[in-house]
């Protein structure tokens, strides 16, 4: 019971690095690996589970808000259950693998809540008091993770079919419904942007931006480089024309004196 | 040229007033992606490290929450370069504390526009290069229990982060500085601030099409033709829901809707219309 506390509390540190000091990559296989080892007082075990880890999810990264797999949550639970009870690292990923995927699951829920809690800073700002705001961006990180990595310490702790049980207990359209929710949330963020940016007599750009990226499949940055190369040929051509005016008015003021 | 003189003209040398906010505004900015939430995404992690700036700048109580309520908006790029952004941020908020003319909308506008290209770059470098080269270095030793493994992984993936982290800000705070001003000296300031409103408005209309994602998973039996909505519209407006919902949310928000009322609907809408199997 002890083992798991330890455990878990080392996989939300390694977390809580990885995204606190700007994505360092502590949440990775290689790198949760060896701290679980460590945690549990054979980390050259931990490491060579760690390096099998890392191969297979080579291909995921936690960036943005797509969270394929919770890497850290399958990892210290596989890592743990092959310190712990012999188990090899094949049989440890069977394991690893679905509790990784409820794990992505509970960060699309967190991801999801934050947006919820959103509007309370939002009423900090109104009353002008940041120094809750500095507070909060702490808290935030630090209670939401205690909450997802839960399942590693009921795994270690009680054995898997605790998390069977659980994920049983949810209707399926309730977690599908809210992956499709996750998609829409994005809408409202940047209705809060164009709030902010649009002008009545540039809205056509918005549009212009759209039709590139939809119908011509332009990717952002081609989009953010036409709009740029747009701007370098108006920005120019204003100038030139200004430039002319100047010399035309100080011509003009020539000629009232020659008079 | 004197030793001051060399130093000033230094890339990473700031004034010494400016260089402790700048200092404050790159560790603020490391947080990136902590705070992550799908509604603004790093909106928050925005607005902590713009507060020493904001504080710095201006004295007003009214114009504090002005700017403080302008970097709680939508922002998301990769983590190692999100200081770049908010050191240029800071040095237009700089211009516009002195200049009362100043359209502070173009700052969220050049926000908007950087960081869908800079993500671009950002993760092809982190993710893409380092990343693999680190996995690649740290997998070796570690597959034979190394505890270099581990060690070199982490440094692979660190240092190159954390210079990028420190020095952007500094990078791009002391150019945006000049820059800036010397838009100011010329005149063009208002054209300027225009032009980032248009690339701005481009790069949002390009990231609502490919980042808001909805689909419909509806199928209408018409008399034994099977018809599906969602490739219909697709041939007709392609992502016009994405767009669509966006400019929705938008009419709602600008009737001072409040944005917690939104994204309740949404996600009601969204368990609803799975229950249903329309999404």
């Amino acid at each position: 019971m002890l083992q798991a506390l330890w455990v878990y509390l080392a996989v939300v540190a390694c977390f809580f690095a990885h995204y606190y000091l700007g994505n360092i990559l502590t949440d990775r296989p290689i790198i949760v690996g060896t701290v679980v080892g460590l945690v549990l007082g054979d980390m050259t075990t931990g490491i060579i589970v760690g390096a099998s880890y890392e191969l297979i999810f080579l291909g995921i990264t936690n960036a943005g808000g797509v969270v394929p797999a919770n890497t850290a949550l399958g990892t210290a639970v596989g890592v743990a259950m092959v310190l712990l009870s012999d188990m090899s690292a094949e049989a440890s990923l069977a394991l690893a693998v679905p509790v990784a995927l409820l794990g992505s699951q509970l960060i699309t829920l967190m991801y999801t809540l934050r947006s919820v809690m959103n509007p309370m800073v939002q009423r900090l700002i109104e009353k002008n008091e940041v120094k809750k705001i500095e507070k909060f961006v702490f808290l935030q990180g630090i209670v939401s993770y205690l909450i997802i990595f839960i399942p590693v310490f009921l795994v270690v702790a009680f054995g898997v079919d605790i998390i069977n049980t659980i994920i049983d207990m949810i209707p399926d359209f309730v977690i599908s419904g809210l992956s499709v929710a996750s998609g829409m949330l994005a809408a409202v963020g940047f209705g809060m942007l164009l709030k902010m940016v649009w002008r009545k007599q540039l809205a056509v750009f918005f549009f212009i931006g759209y039709i590139l990226s939809a119908y011509m499949g332009l990717p952002v940055l081609g989009v953010a480089l036409c709009g740029v190369v747009y701007a370098v040929v108006v920005y120019f051509n204003e100038k030139d024309r200004k430039n002319v005016v100047t010399v035309q008015s100080e011509n003009a003021e020539e000629e009232l004196f020659n008079d | 040229m004197t030793k001051t003189e060399e130093k000033k003209n230094n890339l990473l040398y700031l004034e010494p007033e400016d260089d402790k906010m700048i200092r404050k505004v790159a560790w603020r900015s490391m947080i990136g992606a902590g705070s992550y939430n799908y509604e603004n995404m790093q909106a928050l992690v925005f607005l902590y490290a713009m507060i020493p700036v904001i504080k710095r700048y201006y004295q007003k109580t009214e114009e504090r929450i002005e700017a403080y309520k302008r970097h709680f908006t939508l922002f998301n790029v990769t983590p190692a370069l999100f200081g770049f952004v908010s050191g240029l941020a800071a040095s237009m908020e700089k211009i516009a504390s002195q200049d009362k003319n100043y359209d502070v909308s173009s700052i969220n506008a050049i926000k908007s526009s950087l960081m869908g290209p800079l993500s671009g770059i950002g993760d092809s470098i982190f993710w893409g290069a380092l990343k693999v080269v680190a996995t690649g270095v740290g997998v070796s030793f570690a597959a034979q229990g190394s505890i270099l493994g581990p060690v070199l992984y982490f440094l692979i993936n660190f240092i190159p982060g954390m210079m990028a982290k420190l020095l952007l800000p500094r990078i791009s705070f002391k150019m945006g500085t000049e820059f800036f001003t010397s838009m100011e000296k010329s005149g063009t300031i208002s054209l300027v601030t225009k032009l980032c409103n248009v690339v701005g408005l481009m790069t949002i209309g390009a990231m609502a099409t490919s980042m808001v994602k909805m689909n419909l998973a509806w199928e209408m039996n018409l008399s034994g033709n099977i018809l599906n909505l969602q490739s219909v519209i697709d041939s007709i407006l392609p992502q016009a829901l994405p767009v669509g919902l966006t400019l929705l949310m938008f009419k709602y928000l600008k009737k001072d809707v409040k944005p917690m009322t939104l994204m309740c609907i949404l996600i009601i809408v969204g368990i609803v219309s799975s229950y249903f199997g329309i999404m």
